[in-house]
């Protein structure tokens, strides 16, 4: 009894552990994914994808990493950012701005902006 | 009891491993590039015939920026940040690199360029290639520009992106540095690596 007691104390560790490094793991303020056929979308908390705006807002606290997965066959470039097929790529932006650029997997758009206030 | 204090320790430690290796290595002042890109090495040919090459050279970082000689914006304000970079960085400036390189190439000449780039500062130095090298220096960079007409077939405008990027001495693509955002994220970054 006392070494089930034990493991199920230790399951119990190890489950808590896992949740708090899995919940408190530092993730991009952005992430956007392009699947193949090159239309970026961003995915966010709790499994929502969205399509990408025109204007994404960043919000300042810290330095915000954007992430940007590549899944298409070639290169794609957000704003100042960019992705080689296949790669991901995180960008940390260092202050609050407005950053603009040519955008090759918006839906609707040849910019992208990201605001970071 | 104690099997549970003992295992809450651990849970502890591996909580202190984790969150120490989230933490990397310090950040960069410009927009950081995680993971540092590779850049290829691209030749130009100078107005003197000699070629100067971009692979990467030990102790030297390199700017590099991607403008035009006609550029009545972007470009001018660039490098005078490139100038207050240089001033503040003093003798350690001499170990830098500082490329403008011509999204032009019809226009800018390689003479043109290098002209354009000396009159900030006798160290810059401006290329411009035949069309192929410029299109893969600026594919390498993922760099846009395209034409848009003017009052006349030769007054047209380039646009074209305007952050500079920071390469190390290995030929890694490290950070960049949007538009405006001034010299002072540059130059603590290029003192980072001339350390």
């Amino acid at each position: 009894m006392t070494r089930v007691k034990r493991a199920a104390q230790l399951m119990a560790v190890v489950l808590v552990t896992g949740a708090v490094v899995t919940l408190s793991w530092p993730r991009p303020a952005v992430d956007i994914r392009i699947p193949p056929g090159g239309l970026a979308q961003i995915h966010r908390s709790f499994w929502r994808v969205t399509a990408l705006p025109e204007t994404i807002v960043v919000a300042a606290g810290g330095r915000p990493r954007v992430r940007i997965s590549n899944g298409d066959t070639v290169t794609h470039r957000l704003g100042l950012f960019s992705a080689s097929a296949g790669e991901t790529v995180d960008y940390t932006l260092p202050q609050p701005g407005t950053y603009t650029g040519a955008c090759s997997a918006h839906p609707t758009s040849e910019t992208l902006t990201f605001v970071v206030r | 009891m104690r099997h549970l204090s003992r295992a809450l320790r651990a849970g502890a430690a591996a909580l202190f491993v984790l969150a120490g290796s989230a933490c990397g290595e310090p950040q960069w002042r410009g927009i950081t590039i995680d993971p540092a890109r590779d850049v290829p090495a691209f030749r130009f040919v100078q107005s003197d015939g000699d070629t100067l090459s971009t692979a990467p050279e030990d102790g030297r970082p390199t700017l590099v920026f991607f403008g035009y000689t006609h550029c009545p914006d972007v470009c001018p304000v660039t490098l005078a940040d490139w100038t207050r970079a240089k001033a503040a960085l003093g003798d350690q400036a001499n170990r830098v690199r500082w490329l403008f390189v011509s999204v032009d190439p019809a226009r800018d000449t390689p003479a043109v360029a290098e002209a354009y780039a000396r009159q900030f500062d006798s160290t810059f130095v401006g290329l411009s290639g035949d069309s192929a090298t410029t299109a893969g220096i600026q594919r390498a960079f993922t760099v846009a520009s395209y034409e848009t007409p003017g009052a006349t077939d030769a007054d047209y405008l380039v646009t074209h992106a305007s952050q500079c990027f920071l390469v190390d001495d290995t030929g890694k693509l490290r950070a960049m540095y949007a538009f405006n955002s001034g010299a002072d994220a540059m130059v603590a970054d290029l003192q980072r690596l001339l350390r």
